[in-house]
């Protein structure tokens, strides 16, 4: 499969999971959370439980609609922002360069020795009240560094181009310059790790919430894991459904930012 | 030359531990309530507010800030690691240990998957778009895709209670007294899962590293100079092509090192293995703040020192690196 094709099955797979999302209300028949009582651990195929019940004889198929929503809000919540930050971090450094692109290269690699899943668990450990929005916050704070060192590297290269020269001894703003010229060229870079970043979020908010460190209140696919792991044996498809649609998002990111890469021209950035 | 090059490296170490155990320490005291507090709530009974104030001042909390990080850091450097609030033990005496067996976990991953990744990577790359390569990368692809706890919970459920091939958890069978060789294939018996699991999401992510780095060199004139002056093709991929595509991987492998914690964190918390991965997150749920900073510290200096030893190995392999 070609990586053009393979692209496309990806996207259409995260359109059609994002539709999901957006007709949760309508594909759910029940509220996410809702038990019936009587109703526990019924396997797939039951009549009113297209996906099975959990052992609090909760739908699995209108919790794991839900779940969905919570994957993307975060996924892309999470990308919004790292964004911000990496713009501004490596716009400031690549743009500007010497002490200040020193002192924030040097800034940035320190936080990267900081492995991002420990960084991850011990600042949002902190806080009594996990929200989604604290979760947010604390991924892209120990995301952004990577990207900014790609926006700082494109922007280098590109502010020496010759057209840039030109545009200034015409007469263009600075602002002008790099807002029509240099932004535009940092895009398809940001594209790209962005697309394969929003998969990386997506997994780690699952882990949170597997390893009991998320937003307790959510419907987070990781809980509906972590709820399966206790009847294991007895209710397999409690863990693996909503683990099978991580899975899915995943994987139709990774192939989306892969083809993306090769469309856009983008070098591979190991 | 090479000695004042470690040198100037080891020593640029320095102000990034500062730093980051700094940010670290930052980021533990922005929460709303302190370690007193959470002791108090943690052990379910009330206290009054002086009890509280008298706790404080004994564990130094009441001190400012800074001194308060001086006195850990000058602590951590003495061998004090600190006192766990919530399990009310020394870190000293708990986390060698833990280390211990995290470093086992790993590194036996660590082993394997690389082992299988250079091999199958170097085939993959040289046989670039034919059905093996194919077939291979999306392999690389599902499982990279793939979360880990789900890995983890899926080979559970197949080697552990379907087939009782494997047991669920803990490092050494409870309630058995091995000693000798015996005592280290129980805990082999006990690794293999967690391991092999580990090893498949390590395999995926060097596999696809050194597919690419190998694409690279490939492509390079020497390579094809190789191939033009008759070398044949094994010593044009072996001594031509492996050996530099496994340079920019050196320094990779450091890298890693954040990759292959996340790992262990996870697979130590399926399978019961009572490693540092696991203690983080006990810490972290219980907000035991001494632990998690110590730890955090650890974990630093490990980085740090895996990229000194990354440095260090490419200055040896690469003769272009300037001192």
């Amino acid at each position: 499969m070609g990586k053009n094709k393979a692209a496309v099955v990806g996207g259409s797979v995260l359109v059609i999971l994002i539709i999901a999302a957006i007709l949760a209300p309508i594909i759910a028949p029940y509220s996410p959370r809702e038990m019936s009582y009587g109703n526990e651990l019924l396997p797939p195929g039951s009549e009113g439980y297209l996906l099975g019940t959990t052992s609090l004889a909760q739908d699995v198929l209108s919790y794991v609609v839900y779940g969905l929503r919570i994957s993307l809000y975060v996924g892309f919540g999470t990308l919004l922002l790292e964004v911000a930050l990496a713009l501004t971090v490596g716009g400031l450094s690549g743009y500007f360069g010497g002490v200040i692109d020193e002192l924030l290269m040097r800034f940035t690699e320190i936080v990267m020795t900081i492995p991002p899943i420990i960084l991850l668990i011990t600042g949002v450990s902190m806080f009594g009240t996990r929200s989604l929005e604290i979760i947010i916050l604390f991924m892209a704070l120990v995301n952004w560094p990577w990207m900014a060192r790609v926006v700082r590297a494109e922007i280098m290269s590109r502010k020496q181009e010759p057209f840039i020269e030109e545009g200034r001894s015409m007469g263009f703003s600075e602002l002008y310059l790099l807002v029509r010229y240099i932004f535009p060229t940092v895009l398809s870079p940001v594209i790209v790790l962005g697309t394969l970043d929003v998969a990386w979020f997506i997994l780690y908010e699952a882990t949170l919430s597997f390893l009991g460190l998320g937003d307790p209140t959510s419907t987070s696919l990781g809980i509906l894991v972590s709820m399966g792991r206790d009847v294991l044996t007895s209710g397999w498809w409690v863990s693996f459904i909503p683990a099978f649609l991580i899975f899915l998002l995943v994987i139709s990111l990774n192939l989306l930012g892969d083809g993306l890469r090769d469309a856009l021209d983008v070098r591979e950035n190991v | 030359m090479k000695k004042k090059y470690i040198i100037r490296k080891l020593l640029t170490a320095i102000p990034t531990f500062l730093i980051a155990t700094i940010i670290l320490f930052s980021l533990l005291h922005i929460a709303p309530s302190g370690p007193v507090e959470i002791m108090v709530r943690s052990s379910g009974k009330t206290m009054d507010p002086g009890m509280i104030e008298e706790l404080r001042s004994q564990y130094g909390l009441d001190k400012p800030l800074h001194q308060q990080y001086f006195r850990w850091l000058s602590n951590f450097f003495t061998g004090d690691l600190g006192y766990s609030y919530v399990t009310n033990q020394r870190l000293n005496s708990i986390l060698p240990e833990k280390i211990l067996l995290t470093l086992e976990l790993v590194l036996v991953a660590n082993v394997f998957s690389v082992a299988f990744a250079v091999v199958l990577g170097v085939i993959a790359a040289v046989r670039k778009n034919s059905f093996l390569d194919n077939f291979l990368s999306s392999f690389a692809l599902f499982t990279y895709s793939m979360p880990l706890f789900w890995v983890g919970l899926l080979a559970l459920y197949v080697f552990s209670l379907k087939l009782g091939l494997t047991p669920v958890g803990g490092v050494t069978s409870l309630g058995k007294d091995f000693t000798g060789f015996a005592a280290i294939a129980d805990n082999l018996y006990h690794l293999i899962l967690p391991a092999s699991v580990l090893s498949l999401a390590y395999l995926a992510y060097y596999f696809r590293l050194i597919r690419s780095s190998m694409l690279d060199v490939l492509n390079k004139e020497y390579v094809v100079a190789a191939r033009a002056k008759g070398v044949k093709e094994l010593a044009v991929i072996f001594k031509h092509a492996l050996r530099n595509a496994l340079l920019p991987l050196i320094t990779l492998f450091a890298v890693s090192l954040g990759f292959v914690l996340a790992g262990s964190v996870v697979i130590e918390t399926i399978f019961g293995w009572p490693g540092l991965g696991r203690f983080l997150v006990t810490a972290a749920f219980n907000r035991d703040y001494t632990a998690l900073l110590s730890l955090n510290a650890i974990i630093v200096i490990m980085v740090l020192f895996a990229n000194l030893v990354a440095d260090i190995a490419c200055a040896y392999v690469d003769p272009r690196i300037k001192y």
